[in-house]
C-alpha cells in the first residue's frame, strides 16, 4: 500500500472512531447533565417544531402563536429526572402556561403559569421565564417528552405570542450512578 | 497528490464504512446520529464518490 493511502486510511479510521465516540457520549450523557437550545432559526432535531402548524406563523423568522394550545417535543436519547426550561418570548406573560405531558391518554398536562415565575426582562425587551419540571412519570413517546404551550384568551386579546428562544437544561443520574444500581 | 483510482477508492471506502456505521448506530439507538448529523449530505457525498470511482475505473481500464 502506498504511503499516502496509508495516511488517508489511518486518518479516516481515527476520525470515524472519534465521531462514533462523540455521538455515543452525546447519547449516554455520562456526566448526567446536558443543555439543548434552539432559537428557531434552523430546524432542531432535539426541540421539535410547534404543532399544529396552522396555529403558528413566522414573524421575522420566529414562531408566532396565533391560536392555542400548541405542542412541542423534546427528544432525549436517555432518561432524565429534571428539566429546567428557559423560555424567551414576546407577548402577554399573564396568559401563558407551559405544561409537561403526564398522561397522553387522559391528555393530562402539568401546566405552570409563567406569571407565577420570576420574569427577567432582557436587553431587547423580551421576557425570560424559567420553569422546572420533574420528568419522573412524564409521558414519553419515541424517546421524546411532550410539552404544551397554552395561552387561553390569546385570540380574543388580539395579541400574539412570539417565542424567541427555548433552552432546556436536563439533569439525570450520571453513568456511574446508573452502573452502581446493578451492584 | 494526484486523484487516481486508488485514492478515490479509499475515499469511497471511508464514506461507505462511516455511512454504514452511522446507520447501524442510528438503528440501534434512534436519534443518536440524526440529532447531530444529516445523513442526506453523507449519502450525496457517497453517491458522488461512487460516480467518480466508476468513472475513474473506466478510464483506468482503457489505459
Amino acid at each position: 500500500m502506498k504511503r499516502h493511502l496509508k495516511i488517508i486510511r489511518l486518518s479516516w479510521i481515527l476520525a470515524l472512531i472519534l465521531l462514533m465516540a462523540w455521538l455515543l457520549i452525546q447519547a449516554i450523557v455520562p456526566w448526567g447533565k446536558i443543555t439543548y437550545e434552539t432559537n428557531f432559526k434552523k430546524p432542531n432535531y432535539v426541540i421539535g417544531r410547534f404543532l399544529p402548524a396552522d396555529r403558528v406563523v413566522l414573524s421575522d423568522g420566529w414562531p408566532s402563536l396565533k391560536a392555542e394550545p400548541v405542542y412541542f417535543t423534546l427528544f432525549t436519547p436517555r432518561l432524565f429526572s429534571k428539566a429546567s426550561i428557559s423560555f424567551d418570548f414576546e407577548g402577554p406573560a399573564e396568559l401563558i402556561k407551559l405544561g409537561l405531558c403526564r398522561d397522553k391518554a387522559l391528555w393530562n398536562y402539568d401546566l405552570k403559569a409563567l406569571s407565577d415565575q420570576p420574569l427577567e426582562k432582557l436587553a431587547n425587551g423580551d421576557l425570560r421565564a424559567r420553569l422546572e419540571f420533574d420528568l419522573a412519570g412524564a409521558c414519553r413517546d419515541k424517546s421524546s417528552y411532550s410539552f404544551m404551550i397554552s395561552a387561553p384568551g390569546l385570540n380574543q386579546a388580539d395579541k400574539e405570542l412570539i417565542i424567541k428562544n427555548i433552552k432546556v437544561d436536563l439533569i439525570g443520574v450520571t453513568f456511574w450512578q446508573y452502573i452502581l444500581r446493578f451492584f | 497528490m494526484k486523484l487516481n483510482y486508488e485514492t478515490i477508492r479509499e475515499v469511497n471506502l471511508a464514506l461507505s464504512v462511516s455511512l454504514a456505521s452511522l446507520l447501524i448506530l442510528e438503528t440501534l439507538w434512534t436519534g443518536s446520529v440524526l440529532a447531530y448529523i444529516n445523513l442526506n449530505y453523507w449519502l450525496i457525498l457517497w453517491f458522488l464518490s461512487v460516480i467518480l470511482l466508476l468513472f475513474s475505473s473506466k478510464t483506468e481500464n482503457f489505459k
